[in-house]
């Protein structure tokens, strides 16, 4: 479905443009209609291997395929294979109130994509769709301020799910929300996810989240792919020292304190990106 | 004892009256940890505001809020800078974004202390604070501009700046927010400590009930601007009485991560009986005519739901 082969990806920044390895050689595949949840710490490179394949960053290196389709646009047939691409995989983000316009209502930037892609019966086609995420009514014709964390993030549920993609990617979509709305967005996004067949895959720091959320669970190190497996076999046996630590950083916050857990875990922070330790 | 009896915050927007928190009574005693839990909206930061008064001009405050037997509410904004200095820090919500970026950090740290007139002691406060909290030395990182620390220890960085002011309470307003697992982690801890070592009272206003659990040993639940439930944190955890703690408690991922259904009434809407009736999996009849008060279940516990709910 979702196949990375040796991905690689460098930000190059100031006027000597150092560069600053987020993605360092990943290989991984997703099979259909499964979620993936990918976790590591803020910095390891999650959101920078979501965005290569949701094709907005290429890949300095590696292939990304989708349903056997390579995704780097050819610049002949942008605009044509944007479209393609946007009817194949779709993002959702941390701040969805950000990705909507604030000069439009939710219906009309929902109608906006209907429109681009050439639905028949745009306005149905919205009802039904915000219908399927539970919006009410009286919320359609909303600006995007005047609505609540969790209902902006259903509406960019609804708009992602108006192309039909075949890949929904859910970048963080609940870490700015409460514990019971976050409870209700993945209700909804499993909901989902069963009925259309939608493969996704969540972007987590919270390993407890990915392993209750998700079939999979895929750990990210300083931009390195180490450790990839079914969520229950990877929480009850992690198989590499990193994975241990996030749990482990998870678990002493309920159970009082890093300290009794010390002897487990390396009392180290992860390094910043462009300062990698050598080994 | 910092007292707060009857308070009412109200904003004004678009000739609308909006409640913000109705008749909140609440009291916390010097030492205690309390944390300030519900959803967005719920108004507990607009609560620490409203103790600190920093409220934005356009809320309106009534009621009383009490530092002993002196009256907080009315008084002159000197006397207020001296409270919110000396009696009751704030650890504000954006680490990164509440430190002066043309200043170095412990410039700022030192001005704060100046301020509470410990200017001799000054750099020694600092320095002991920042070791409190595990600040790490090496390379002297407050040195730096705010925007050159990481998220982690920038809002160590300002637990440290509240800390060394000495106060009776640290007031933190989601510590934690936008931290992953392992600087969460290093964050409460740091705020633990400080509390353990200074033997200051803290209030800790969060969603995130593991952070609550951790840092507090008395939880206050607000829905809709009401305290609905006020319990010391194990019987809170262990066997909450308001229906909307268990759904809170359900909603958590190691717990199932069971959606409470429907949504929180939105900003200015007025509801007939108690406004979590409509989402209430133990509604009875009464709760759709008449608004429960919070009554005392047991010593330290109170519930604003009907009994046998």
């Amino acid at each position: 479905m979702i196949e990375l082969s040796g991905v690689s990806f460098s930000y190059r920044s100031g006027i000597v443009r150092r560069t600053t390895a987020a993605v360092v050689d990943v290989s991984l595949r997703v099979r259909e209609g499964i979620m993936l949840a990918i976790v590591g710490e803020s910095g390891c490179g999650k959101s920078t291997l979501l965005r290569m394949v949701a094709g907005v960053i290429r890949p300095d290196r590696g292939t990304i395929r989708i349903r056997d389709r390579a995704i780097a646009p050819r610049a002949r047939h942008y605009r044509r294979d944007r479209l393609d691409h946007a009817r194949l995989v779709q993002i959702i983000s941390q701040h969805p109130e950000l990705a909507f316009d604030p000069r439009q209502t939710i219906a009309s930037s929902v109608r906006e994509v209907l429109n681009l892609h050439r639905c028949p019966d745009p306005t149905a086609r919205v009802v039904e769709l915000f219908g399927t995420v539970g919006l009410h009514q009286e919320l359609h014709h909303r600006y995007p301020h005047e609505l609540s964390g969790g209902q902006i993030q259903r509406a960019a549920i609804a708009r992602a799910l108006a192309t039909g993609p075949a890949v929904l990617l859910l970048d963080e979509p609940t870490s700015m929300l409460d514990v019971s709305v976050q409870a209700r967005i993945i209700d909804l996004l499993q909901t989902v996810r069963l009925r259309s067949k939608v493969t996704m895959v969540l972007v987590t720091h919270d390993i407890e989240l990915a392993g209750t959320a998700s079939d999979e669970i895929a750990v990210l190190f300083n931009g390195e792919l180490v450790e990839h497996g079914t969520a229950e076999s990877l929480l009850a046996a992690p198989g590499h020292q990193h994975t241990s630590a996030l749990i482990t950083a998870t678990q002493a916050l309920k159970k009082g304190g890093w300290e009794p857990m010390r002897r487990t875990m390396t009392n180290v922070s992860a390094p910043t990106a462009s300062a990698l330790p050598r080994g | 004892m910092l007292t707060v009896e009857d308070l009412s915050v109200t904003f004004v927007r678009h000739h609308e009256v909006i409640t913000a928190l109705s008749h909140v009574s609440i009291s916390f005693a010097p030492g205690s940890r309390v944390a300030i839990v519900g959803e967005t909206g719920s108004g507990k930061s607009v609560l620490a505001a409203a103790i600190l008064r920093l409220l934005p001009p356009s809320a309106r405050a009534t009621g009383s809020i009490r530092l002993g037997e002196e009256e907080l509410l009315g008084a002159a904004p000197a006397r207020m800078r001296e409270f919110r200095r000396m009696v009751a820090a704030l650890v504000p919500q954006s680490p990164v974004e509440s430190l002066n970026p043309m200043m170095a950090v412990r410039r700022q740290l030192a001005e704060g202390v100046d301020q509470v007139g410990r200017r001799d002691r000054g750099p020694h406060r600092i320095d002991a604070a920042l070791a409190t909290i595990g600040f790490p030395m090496r390379g002297d990182p407050t040195h730096r501009y705010a925007y050159q620390l990481s998220g982690g220890l920038a809002q160590r960085a300002v637990v440290a700046g509240a800390l060394a002011r000495e106060p009776r309470w640290i007031i933190a307003d989601e510590p934690t927010k936008g931290l992953d697992a392992s600087l969460r982690l290093r964050c409460v801890e740091a705020v633990r400590r400080a509390c353990d070592e200074t033997r200051s009272g803290l209030v800790v206003i969060t969603h995130d009930l593991d952070v609550a659990r951790f840092l507090a040993d008395r939880m206050v639940l607000l829905y809709a601007g009401d305290i609905v439930e006020d319990a010391p944190a194990d019987i809170f955890f262990g066997s909450p009485a308001h229906p909307y703690a268990r759904g809170l408690l359900a909603a958590l991922p190691e717990r199932g991560l069971r959606p409470i259904p429907g949504d929180p009434p939105a900003a200015g809407e007025v509801r007939r009986g108690c406004p979590f009736a409509p989402r209430c999996a133990s509604v009875q009849g009464e709760c759709r005519r008449n608004y429960p008060a919070l009554r005392s279940v047991n010593h330290g516990h109170r519930v604003r739901c009907v009994p046998g709910a």
